[in-house]
């Protein structure tokens, strides 16, 4: 309990329920900690109470979307070098400018590679998982 | 004419009164009288007739010749001809002539200088410009150049009289008699009215062909104002300060519908409703304070249709007043055309963002296809049976064939809107036809191909964009690959050749001992969607868009594909491409921008 109070969560912002299975299940048959939220304002007040060690954002959210969301994350002390990562279904070169733009770290389309997806979160600074993740 | 011959005649008749009067006095014997009553009667009649001869000739030319011969026929004289002055060679050029012994003239040369021949009464008349008499030809010493065709032709007096054009001695008229006294005072008064009246003659015909002619280019110069006018593709008219049109071009009567008669009962704001109206009147007054002005509208017809128009008037002074020119062009033609526009660019971003759309819907759902069937093989969830292994690996198969339709999609329809950046640099091209060959060896391999790659030994420099051109090579190789069901593929690169006439370039030919293709086939491969044997599709799997996406990629590189084949032994797809020197280079850039 105590290890995993002292982990960061990786915090998954995305609205479609398949896709937030699918990387929430990923993450967490890899040992990670994680959380996730379907809203942007939900994964901002996560974030705040979590302070997670990586948010991966998806863009297209309901009401307020992933560039708005990744702005309003920039805006705060505690997330100014939080790595956060696009995954997106937006892929055209014009979306990627657009996201690293609004201050995402690294941009990923969908549809994601799962067998070198990990890798890939770790390249852009996800850290090893907890011991006693699993 | 009339009146110059109603001069004519009084004058005439008043010389004659004289002559009469003058006859009177001498009181001659009857038998005198009555010849020389006789002889006067002959000038009289051949008078009258060279006034009719004037009111008669269509031209002074006729009219020369016809007075010569009433001079003859009822003056009795033996010869007579008129000269016309040539400036040039100072010479009486005879312009008619009458009489037995004129042919006489047509042996002798008269000048107007003084030399010799210029020295005879018709050279003295010219010069002094008054007529000139003599007596006894033989006797004159000054006639002696002619002195044989006067004896010849049995001539014996001479009476010589200035011709006049504008005032100016421009011929004389030359009369010879048989006689010592033909000339006489009676005679000389009569026949100088006759030089006179000829001179008269003259400067009316002058005027008239003057008169003419400037007829005749003012009619042109109508006619042609006319066909401009009419030919122009807009309404051309012209109105007055109080609106009355005084001209109007043809467009003007078809556009509006109006006859010719009923423009001239109309005002220029007759054409005009609503607020145009006072627009009009506004800008009419401009023009006429201010000299132009311009304004569009709507042109409303006699049947109550509105054409969307622009014009422009001009003020300028026609006719002793000011006028309004104006000119009117139908804006309708360009209003379309902006719709058109308006249209294709609302098209261009509908379709852009169908695309854009199109691609996402179709991403979030793959997601979940290629995620989970991932995780499934990752065996992530747990341990899978062969079969279950088997049949994940197809979904996984189909939704990256999906997914790479998706890609080639968005590809092509980014090329075709222009919106593919090209990059423009320098690179090893043997260094980009390695990579590409290597990416694509581990395929051939696993046909059990054989795979050759034959480069020059040194690096080949060349400007164009690295990515594009490794995208096309590893495209062909792929399809040479895949479409080879036994031998090999071979690639191979050609230096110092020509992309088109005068621009160098390398050439990069892909060769396969694959299954070919038909002639009929080779103009349908390069569409999007043809995959030319639709048996080959599920063996060979492919969107159908590579070759398409190939030859527009080659395009806005300035490249191009060639294809030879032949069914069962093989193609080769070969691709030229400019090595982009400083000159090409340029060409090269401008074609990417297009």
């Amino acid at each position: 309990m105590n290890a995993a109070a002292e982990t960061a969560p990786v915090l998954v912002i995305e609205d479609d329920e398949q896709n937030r299975y699918l990387v929430v299940y990923l993450l967490e048959r890899h040992g990670y900690r994680v959380r996730a939220a379907s809203t942007a304002a939900e994964g901002i007040r996560l974030a705040e109470e979590e302070l997670p060690s990586m948010i991966l954002l998806d863009i297209q959210l309901p009401e307020v979307d992933g560039y708005a969301a990744v702005r309003a994350l920039r805006a705060i002390d505690a997330f100014r070098d939080l790595p956060v990562v696009a995954i997106t279904a937006h892929a055209l070169p014009a979306d990627r400018a657009r996201a690293l733009e609004a201050g995402c770290t690294a941009w990923l389309r969908k549809p994601i590679e799962p067998d070198s997806f990990l890798d890939t979160l770790r390249e852009l600074g996800l850290g090893p998982p907890p011991e006693d993740g699993r | 004419m009339t009146p110059i011959l109603t001069i004519v005649g009084l004058v005439s008749l008043v010389a004659l009164g004289v002559v009469v009067f003058q006859l009177r006095g001498e009181r001659r014997t009857a038998r005198a009288r009555n010849a020389e009553i006789e002889a006067l009667e002959r000038l009289h009649d051949a008078l009258r007739r060279v006034h009719q001869a004037m009111a008669w000739s269509a031209s002074r030319d006729e009219l020369l010749s016809r007075v010569c011969d009433v001079l003859v026929e009822r003056g009795g004289f033996a010869a007579t001809w008129i000269g016309w002055h040539d400036p040039e060679t100072r010479r009486l050029v005879p312009a008619a002539t009458a009489g037995e012994a004129s042919g006489m003239v047509e042996k002798i040369a008269v000048h107007t200088d003084d030399r010799p021949s210029g020295q005879g009464p018709s050279g003295r008349a010219f010069r002094s410009g008054r007529f000139e008499i003599v007596r006894d030809l033989m006797a004159d010493d000054r006639s002696s150049p002619w002195l044989d065709e006067i004896r010849r032709w049995g001539i014996v007096s001479a009476a010589v009289f200035p011709l006049r054009l504008h005032g100016e001695v421009c011929g004389t008229l030359n009369i010879y008699a048989p006689s010592p006294d033909a000339f006489g005072p009676r005679e000389v008064a009569l026949l100088d009215e006759v030089a006179r009246d000829l001179s008269r003659a003259f400067d009316a015909f002058a005027e008239r062909e003057q008169r003419s002619h400037s007829e005749v280019i003012a009619a042109r110069e109508a006619a042609l104002v006319t066909h401009l006018l009419d030919s122009v593709p807009g309404v051309i008219y012209v109105y007055d300060a109080k609106g009355h049109f005084l001209r109007w071009n043809r467009r003007f009567t078809e556009v509006t519908g109006y006859t010719d008669a009923e423009m001239r009962t109309l005002h220029p704001l007759d054409f005009f409703r609503g607020e145009d109206r006072a627009r009009l009147e506004a800008r009419i007054a401009t023009v006429f304070e201010e000299g132009s002005a311009s304004v569009e509208a709507d042109f409303v017809t006699k049947g109550g249709e509105t054409i969307p128009y622009f014009f422009t008037g001009n003020r300028v002074d026609f006719q002793r007043t000011t006028c309004l020119v104006g000119m009117g062009i139908d804006l309708s033609e360009r209003e379309r055309i902006e719709e058109e526009l308006r249209e294709a660019e609302a098209s261009d971003r509908m379709k852009s963002v169908f695309l854009a759309t199109m691609s996402h819907e179709l991403r979030t759902p793959l997601n979940s296809i290629l995620g989970f069937s991932g995780i499934l093989l990752q065996e992530l969830p747990g341990p899978l049976t062969g079969e279950q292994r088997r049949q994940l690996e197809m979904v996984r198969a189909s939704g990256r064939h999906l997914l790479a339709m998706i890609n080639d999609v968005l590809d092509i329809s980014r090329i075709e809107a222009g919106g593919l950046e090209v990059h423009d640099e320098r690179f090893d091209a043997v260094e980009a036809v390695r990579r590409a060959a290597e990416i694509v060896r581990p395929l051939a391999e696993a046909g059990d191909l054989d795979f050759e790659v034959e480069l020059p030994e040194g690096p080949v420099e060349i400007r164009s964009d690295r990515r594009r051109l490794e995208q096309i090579l590893i495209n062909l190789l792929t399809n040479a690959t895949k479409f080879t069901p036994e031998g090999g593929v071979r690639v191979v690169l050609d230096v110092g050749m020509e992309v088109s006439p005068g621009v160098p370039g390398v050439r990069i030919a892909v060769h396969d001992t694959g299954i070919g293709i038909a002639t009929e086939d080779l103009p349908k491969l390069f569409q999007p969607f043809r995959q030319l044997d639709s048996t080959l599709t599920r063996r060979h799997e492919g969107t159908g868009l590579g070759l398409a996406i190939c030859n527009r990629l080659a395009e806005l590189l300035g490249a191009r594909i060639e294809v030879e084949s032949e069914v069962g032994e093989g193609s080769t797809f070969a691709l030229r491409i400019p090595t982009g020197g400083d000159r090409v280079g340029e060409v090269a850039e401008g074609e990417v921008e297009a």
